[in-house]
C-alpha cells in the first residue's frame, strides 16, 4: 500500500522527505515502475509547492521551476527566445500527453542518459537547487549525478546567455516513432567557443568543449560510450552521434548568426 | 508533418438488376455497433463478469528449450484466494492443432520456447494469482536450442520435437510446367534471396477468455476469437473432450488480423483453470504476454529466379523458401502454402516451380497475420518484379501492366480468375501518385515504386467446405434479425452483413442487427479469415433475406390477394404500385398478421453459400476460392543519405474488391492494412540475432504512428463480381500485401541500395551507402 501526502508547503514536504517518503512529481517513471510492484510506501507529491512551480526571467537568465511540466518549459516564450535548446529538448520528449504530466525536476532526478532534458541543461551550464532538512545546496545539473535521500530538488537557473550565443537540440529517432533516442546532441555555441553535450550513450551527459565544430563532432563520436540496441549498433552510434552533434552544431550557429 | 490526402473512393454504381436502395448499398452507413463501442457498452472479453468468476496466470518457461524435471506447486496453493494450481498432470496429454498437432495445453515434460506454458493458477483477483504464479518453482535442465533457421536445418541440429527429422514440419514441392526450359530460352533472367521476419498483430485488446466448467461437464468460453466454430472443435480436441461439451460465445473482438484465430493455448488453460477450481475463469493476456503466447507473421526467406523476354514478358519463377515455424505449427504450414502459390495469380506466368520447408525453431511459434503470406511472399518476388524492371529497361509500371491477370486468366495452379481490376489498379495508382510526372521530374533522394497483389475472397482450407449459412428473421415490430455465426472482429462485418441484409429486404439499416456468434444459438461459420466474411457470408445472408422475403410476399399475397410478385418492400412498407395502388402495410403489421391467425407462421429465412472453389491437393493444386481480389500500389520514398532514414513521403493504394459496399469501411481497411505494412516495413522489430523479444513490450517493439502516414490517396477500382453480394468480394488484408516490397524498392530507386532482409532499418541502409561509396 502507498500513500500519496500533498503538501502544500515546502517545510511540511521536506519533513516528510526525511521521514524517507519518496517525491513524486509527474509520476511518469512512478507508473512505470508500478507494473513491477516497485512502488515506495510513502510519497510526496510536489504539485501544490509554490516554490516548484514557474518559469520567470531573472537578470537575464531563467529560472524554472522544477514542477514545471516538460510541455510547459517547451511552450514558454522566454525559454525558446533564451535558450532554445531546452525549449527543443522539453518538447522532444515522447508525446505530449507525457510531456504535459513529466515535470522538468522529475525529469532531471530520474537520472536516466537518454533522458533529453538533463543535455540541454547541461549544455547551457543550468544549476539546480535542492533543499532538505540540512539546509539548500546548489549544484550544476552536470554534476548532478544522484538524488540524496530526503532532498528535492525546486528549482534550476539558467544563466544568461552572453551576446552572439545560439543554441539547439537533434535527437534522432530512428524509426520516426516516439521512443528513446539512438543518439541526441546539445549544442551551445558562443563568439568565444561552446560546449556540444551527447546523450543516450553511457557517459551521458558528456560534455565536449567546442572550439571547432567538425573537430568537437568527431571528438564527441570518439570518446562517447554508446551501447548497441534495438536502435543501432555501436559503430552506427557513433557515426550519428557525429552527425546530429554537426547538425545541433550547424543550427545553433546560424541562431548565433541571426 | 504530412497531411493525409485521401481522396474519395471512385464508386460508380452497377446496374444490379435488383430493387435494391441505393442508400443502403455502397454508403458511408454508420457502424451498427458504432455506438455501443464509443460509450463503452460493448463487452469484451476483460468486461465479462460471472458470479464468484476467478482470475489467471500463467507460469512460462525461461528457457528456449529445455527439459522440464519438476513442478513444485505447494507454495502456490498456500496463497489465500487460490482455487486452482494446475500443470501438465490436469490435462489430456492430447496435442492439437490446426493441421499439424504438436501442441500439450501445459508443457509435458519439456518446454520449446521462452514463453511455452508450463503451469497456470486461478486466484480471486488477478494480484494474487500473479503472486502464486511466481511462487511456482520449476526446475528445468536446459537443452540446446535452435535459435534460427539456419542452425535448425544444420546436419545434426538439436530437434524441436523428437517426430520432425531435420527439424521439417512440413515440405512440398511442385512444378508446374518446364521451368528449366522456359528460363533457358529466357533472355533475361534476375535472382535473389529476400528475409522477413515475426511481426506482431498488436491489436488494441489481447487475447483472452472467461470460461466456466459446469459441475455437469460443459464448458461454455466466452472468447474474443475471430473463429467461434473452428475454435470450439480444436479447443474440444485440446482438452479431450467431444465437442458437444464445448460451447464458445464471441464477445466483441478488439482486432484480430488473424492473431485471434485460435492456435494459443490462452483459452484451453482457462478452461482447465475452471475445471479444477469449479468457477468461472478469466484470463487475459498481459501486453507482454501477448509477445510470447500469440502467434505473430511467420519469417520466410525466399530465393527467386524470374525469367523475362527481352520485351518484357514473363516466363518462369523458381522459388525456394523455408519458413521459421517457430516451436509448434498453428496454421502456418497453410501460411507457407499461400505465400507459395498465391502470388502466381498476379502475373502471368507460362511455368513456376516451388520448394517449400517449413522449419521449427525454439522460437515464439507462429501462425496467421493479415496477408497470409503473401506480403512475405511479395517483399521477395514483388522485389525481383522491381529488380527485372531495371535489367530489362522497362518502366516497372509497363512491365506490370503487359503481364497482368486478367479477367478469365487460370493461373498455374488452377486459380481461375473471374473478376479482375488489376490493370485499372495499376494505372490507376501510377495516375494517383504523379507517376510519369515525378518520373520525368525526379527529386534527389526520392524514389518510386510499384507493386501488385492479389488476395482471396475466403480459401478452401478446413475440409472441402467454405461455406456460411444465415438466418434472418423478420420481427412483429417489423426490424430483421440476421442470425449467423461469422462474427465481428472489429472490421465491421456486422454493418456490412445487416446493409446486405437491410438491402435486400427494402428496410432501414436501422430495422436490422445481427446475433452475436454462438456455437449453440446461431449457424455453423468458419468465422473471420481469408478475407472470407463480406463474400461468402454475404451471400448466404442474402440468400436468407430472399428467402424470408419471398416468404413475406406469399404470406401477404394469401392474406390480400395480391399476387406475390406485384408486391415489393420499400421503406419497410409493403407495397403493390400496380395491383394495389393503395395498398401499405407495414413489415410488422404483416409479419404480425401472418403469426396471429391460425397456423399462423413466423418469417423466418434460411440461406447458404459454398464458395465455388476447389479444395486444392497436396501440391496445392485447385482453384482455392471463387473470387480473386486485387491490388496496385505505389510508394514515393524520401532517404536521408546521411542517416539511412526511410520516410514514406507519398502512397497510393487502388483495391479491386468488387462493389464497395460501405466506403468508409473499405477505406479504413485499406488505409489499416497501409499502416501496418508501413510497421512491417520500418518500426516493427525486436533486436537480437532471433528477431525475438528479450524484452517483450512496446519500449523495443515500435508501431508505426500516424505521423508516419504518408500523403495518402485510396482508391477503388470500378468493379463487379458476378458471383459476390451485390457484386462484392474481400479487402480485408489485400491492401497490406505490397507495402514492404514496394517501399524497399522505392528506397533503391532512390538512392541505389536494395535491402534484402526486413525490417529496414536506417541502419541497414546507411551501411549499404557507406558500402556503395
Amino acid at each position: 500500500m502507498t500513500t500519496v501526502h500533498v503538501p502544500t508547503t515546502l517545510a511540511s514536504a521536506i519533513a516528510l522527505l526525511d521521514d524517507g517518503a519518496q517525491p513524486v512529481s509527474g509520476g511518469v517513471g512512478l507508473s512505470l515502475r508500478r507494473r513491477e510492484n516497485a512502488l515506495p510506501g510513502s510519497l510526496v507529491a510536489t504539485h501544490r509547492l509554490p516554490q516548484s512551480r514557474g518559469i520567470t526571467v531573472i537578470d537575464g537568465g531563467l529560472r524554472i521551476g522544477a514542477g514545471e511540466p516538460l510541455e510547459a518549459v517547451a511552450a514558454h516564450p522566454d525559454v525558446r527566445a533564451l535558450w532554445p535548446v531546452v525549449a527543443e529538448a522539453a518538447a522532444s520528449v515522447a508525446t505530449g500527453r507525457i510531456r504535459r504530466a513529466a515535470t522538468l525536476g522529475g525529469n532531471v532526478a530520474a537520472f536516466d542518459p537518454s533522458h533529453d532534458p538533463p543535455v540541454a541543461l547541461v549544455a547551457v551550464g543550468a544549476t539546480a537547487r535542492l533543499v532538505s532538512a540540512r539546509g539548500e545546496r546548489t549544484v550544476p545539473v552536470r554534476e548532478l549525478t544522484e538524488q540524496v535521500s530526503g532532498e528535492l530538488i525546486v528549482d534550476f537557473h539558467l544563466p544568461a546567455p552572453e551576446l552572439g550565443t545560439g543554441s539547439a537540440y537533434e535527437k534522432f529517432l530512428v524509426r520516426g516513432v516516439w521512443e528513446y533516442a539512438c543518439v541526441s546532441a546539445a549544442a551551445v555555441v558562443t563568439p568565444a567557443g561552446g560546449t556540444l553535450v551527447v546523450g543516450s550513450v553511457r557517459n551521458a551527459p558528456l560534455v565536449v568543449p567546442v572550439t571547432d565544430d567538425d573537430l568537437a563532432a568527431e571528438s564527441a563520436s570518439r570518446t562517447a560510450e554508446p551501447w548497441s540496441d534495438v536502435r543501432g549498433s555501436v559503430a552506427y552510434k557513433r557515426r550519428m552521434i557525429a552527425e546530429f552533434s554537426r547538425r545541433a552544431l550547424r543550427t545553433a550557429r546560424e541562431r548565433a548568426a541571426a | 508533418m504530412a497531411t493525409p490526402d485521401v481522396t474519395a473512393p471512385d464508386l460508380t454504381e452497377p446496374d444490379l438488376g435488383l430493387a435494391v436502395e441505393p442508400s443502403i448499398i455502397g454508403t458511408s452507413v454508420q457502424r451498427v455497433d458504432g455506438i455501443d463501442k464509443i460509450t463503452g457498452r460493448a463487452q469484451f472479453v476483460g468486461d465479462v463478469r460471472l458470479p464468484r468468476m476467478l482470475y489467471g496466470a500463467v507460469v512460462r518457461s525461461p528457457h528456449a528449450h529445455a527439459i522440464v524435471k519438476s513442478v513444485d506447486t505447494s507454495r502456490a496453493r498456500r496463497v489465500p484466494g487460490v482455487h486452482a494450481v494446475i500443470t501438465s498432470a490436469d490435462h489430456a496429454h492430447r496435442k492439437w492443432g490446426a493441421f499439424r498437432p504438436d501442441l500439450y495445453p501445459l508443457a509435458v515434460d519439456r518446454v520449446r520456447y521462452v514463453g511455452d506454458e508450463v503451469a497456470a493458477v486461478a486466484a480471486t483477483d488477478p494480484e494474487s494469482a500473479l503472486r502464486a504464479a511466481e511462487l511456482i518453482t520449476v526446475e528445468y535442465e536446459p537443452l540446446p536450442a535452435v535459435l534460427d533457421l539456419d542452425a535448425a536445418m544444420a546436419d545434426g541440429a538439436q530437434l524441436v520435437h523428437d517426430d520432425a527429422e531435420g527439424n521439417v514440419a512440413h515440405h512440398f514441392t511442385l512444378e508446374r510446367g518446364n521451368v528449366d526450359e522456359w528460363l533457358a530460352r529466357s533472355d533475361v533472367v534476375v535472382e535473389g534471396t529476400w528475409q522477413t521476419t515475426r511481426q506482431w498483430h498488436s491489436s488494441i485488446e489481447t487475447i483472452g477468455c472467461v470460461a466456466d466448467w459446469s459441475p455437469g461437464g460443459r464448458v461454455t468460453l466466452w472468447c474474443n476469437t475471430q473463429t467461434p466454430f473452428l475454435a470450439r472443435q480444436r479447443y474440444a480436441t485440446a482438452l479431450g473432450v467431444p465437442e458437444s461439451q464445448v460451447r464458445v460465445i464471441q464477445t466483441e473482438v478488439g482486432g484480430g488480423f488473424g492473431g485471434k484465430s485460435g492456435d494459443d493455448n490462452t483459452s484451453v488453460i482457462a478452461a482447465l483453470l475452471s475445471k479444477v477450481a469449479g468457477r468461472p475463469v478469466q484470463l487475459l493476456l498481459s501486453r507482454e504476454e501477448e509477445f510470447l503466447a500469440s502467434r505473430p507473421r511467420i519469417p520466410l526467406r525466399f530465393t527467386v529466379k524470374l525469367g523475362f523476354t527481352r520485351d518484357g514478358l514473363v516466363t518462369a519463377k523458381d522459388i525456394a523458401v523455408v519458413a521459421d515455424n517457430g516451436a509448434y505449427t498453428g496454421k502456418s504450414q497453410a501460411v507457407l502454402g499461400a505465400a507459395t502459390v498465391r502470388h502466381d495469380a498476379i502475373y502471368k506466368y507460362k511455368a513456376v516451380r516451388a520448394d517449400s520447408r517449413l522449419v521449427y525453431t525454439n522460437l515464439v511459434p507462429t501462425g496467421a497475420f493479415r496477408g497470409f503470406g503473401n506480403p512475405s511472399a511479395d517483399w521477395a518476388v514483388g522485389q525481383a518484379w522491381d529488380l527485372a524492371a531495371g535489367e530489362l529497361g522497362i518502366d516497372v509500371v509497363d512491365l506490370l501492366l503487359r503481364n497482368a491477370v486478367e479477367p478469365g486468366w487460370v493461373s498455374p495452379h488452377n486459380h481461375r480468375i473471374g473478376s479482375c481490376e488489376l490493370k485499372q489498379c495499376i494505372e490507376k495508382a501510377a495516375e494517383l501518385i504523379g507517376w510519369r510526372e515525378k518520373r520525368a521530374n525526379p527529386t534527389p533522394n526520392r524514389g518510386l515504386a510499384i507493386g501488385a497483389s492479389v488476395h482471396v475472397s475466403g480459401r478452401r482450407s478446413f475440409g472441402d467446405y467454405d461455406g456460411s449459412s444465415a438466418i434472418v428473421r423478420l420481427t412483429e415490430d417489423g426490424r430483421a434479425t440476421v442470425i449467423a455465426g461469422e462474427g465481428e472482429i472489429g472490421t465491421g462485418a456486422r454493418t456490412t452483413l445487416c446493409q446486405i441484409a437491410a438491402a435486400t429486404l427494402g428496410l432501414s439499416i436501422s430495422d436490422v442487427s445481427m446475433s452475436t456468434a454462438d456455437t449453440e444459438l446461431t449457424t455453423h461459420a468458419l468465422g473471420a479469415l481469408a478475407s472470407r466474411v463480406t463474400y461468402v457470408a454475404g451471400n448466404a445472408v442474402r440468400e436468407a433475406a430472399l428467402a424470408a422475403r419471398n416468404q413475406l410476399l406469399d404470406g401477404v399475397s394469401t392474406l390480400t390477394g395480391v399476387p406475390a410478385a406485384e408486391l415489393d418492400v420499400v421503406d419497410g412498407v409493403l407495397v403493390a404500385p400496380a395491383a394495389d395502388p393503395d395498398l401499405r402495410m407495414p413489415v410488422g403489421a404483416a409479419v404480425r398478421k401472418l403469426i396471429y391467425r391460425p397456423g399462423g407462421t413466423p418469417i423466418v429465412g434460411v440461406g447458404a453459400f459454398d464458395n465455388p472453389s476447389e479444395f486444392p491437393d497436396e501440391s496445392r493444386f485447385g482453384n482455392e476460392s471463387g473470387a480473386y481480389n486485387f491490388v496496385a500500389e505505389a510508394a514515393e520514398v524520401e532517404v536521408d543519405p546521411a542517416t539511412g532514414a526511410v520516410r514514406v513521403v507519398e502512397l497510393a493504394a487502388v483495391a479491386d474488391c468488387g462493389t464497395v459496399l460501405n466506403p468508409a469501411l473499405a477505406q479504413g481497411q485499406v488505409e489499416g492494412a497501409v499502416a501496418q505494412g508501413i510497421g512491417m516495413a520500418l518500426t516493427e522489430w525486436f533486436d537480437g540475432p532471433s528477431a525475438t523479444p528479450d524484452r517483450a513490450n512496446y519500449v523495443d517493439y515500435k508501431l508505426p504512428t500516424a505521423g508516419l502516414m504518408p500523403k495518402l490517396h485510396v482508391a477503388f477500382a470500378d468493379s463487379y463480381e458476378p458471383t459476390g453480394p451485390f457484386g462484392a468480394k474481400g479487402v480485408g488484408e489485400i491492401a497490406l500485401d505490397p507495402i514492404p516490397a514496394i517501399v524497399a524498392s522505392a528506397v533503391a530507386d532512390a538512392v541505389g541500395v536494395r535491402i534484402h532482409e526486413l525490417p529496414i532499418t536506417p541502419e541497414k541502409v546507411f551501411w549499404a551507402l557507406q558500402e556503395d561509396e
